[in-house]
């Protein structure tokens, strides 16, 4: 099976339009899209040392007398962070979330044409620059 | 799988903060005289061995020793924190 499945219909490249170009394409044929999606996300881990500090910091000011809680509060907060520090640093606070996808050439088909401007359109891209026949199957 | 987690400290026994305060009169006894950095590791050493009988289960696996460190440390520098402040008072 083809590395270059279009998200869209389903079509395999062909392997002998693969081609090697001189970019980072890899072996992509020409007139094929590669759509990157890149998601930034909080890094699971880095979460739970977080919500463990702010329950350390609970539990301990919880073993004090209630008149000395709020008093106590900084000086337990920066001992946990001080505790904490070298763990923290050791974990990235994000977490990068990647998936590509392919779309075979436009002109390759009208209904996949029509699909693929709706998208480009629906993202804001503009769809000029395409053949007339490519634009034709957006209003198809 | 990106949510915030969800996850209880459980309270800490107070005999921990009973095996802080008699480890810490214990410094003062055996240690009379010296630093206080030898009496606060001495004070660590004993409550380690209390800090063990934590149940750390409902915690993510790899944060259970890094938290019972953390509990350590700072219950006995809270401790010798209220100390100070109880002597001066």
């Amino acid at each position: 099976m083809s590395e270059y499945v279009c998200g869209i219909s389903g079509v395999e490249a062909d392997e002998e339009d693969l081609i090697e170009g001189s970019d980072d394409l890899g072996d992509m044929p020409v007139g094929w899209t590669k759509i990157t999606l890149q998601r930034r996300l909080y890094n699971p881990r880095w979460l739970e040392v977080r919500q463990a500090k702010e329950a350390l910091v609970e539990v301990t000011l919880a073993q004090l007398p209630e008149e000395a809680r709020d008093q106590m509060r900084p000086l337990v907060s920066i001992q946990v962070d001080a505790q904490f520090a070298a763990l923290e640093a050791s974990i990235e606070e994000f977490v990068l979330d990647e998936e590509e996808v392919f779309v075979a050439p436009p002109e390759s088909d009208k209904a996949l044409a029509a699909e693929y401007f709706e998208v480009r359109d629906r993202l804001g891209l503009s769809n000029e620059g395409f053949g007339e026949d490519d634009t034709d199957s957006e209003e198809a | 799988m990106f949510g915030k987690p969800k996850f209880d400290l459980p309270p800490l026994p107070p005999e921990l903060v009973e095996a802080v305060k008699a480890a810490m009169m214990l410094a003062e006894q055996q240690l009379t005289g010296q630093e206080g950095a030898k009496k606060r590791e001495f004070v660590k050493g004993k409550v380690k061995e209390a800090a063990k009988r934590l149940d750390l289960r409902s915690l993510p696996s790899w944060l259970e020793e890094p938290i019972r460190d953390a509990v350590v440390s700072v219950i006995i520098e809270v401790c010798w924190n209220l100390l100070i402040k109880d002597k001066k008072a």
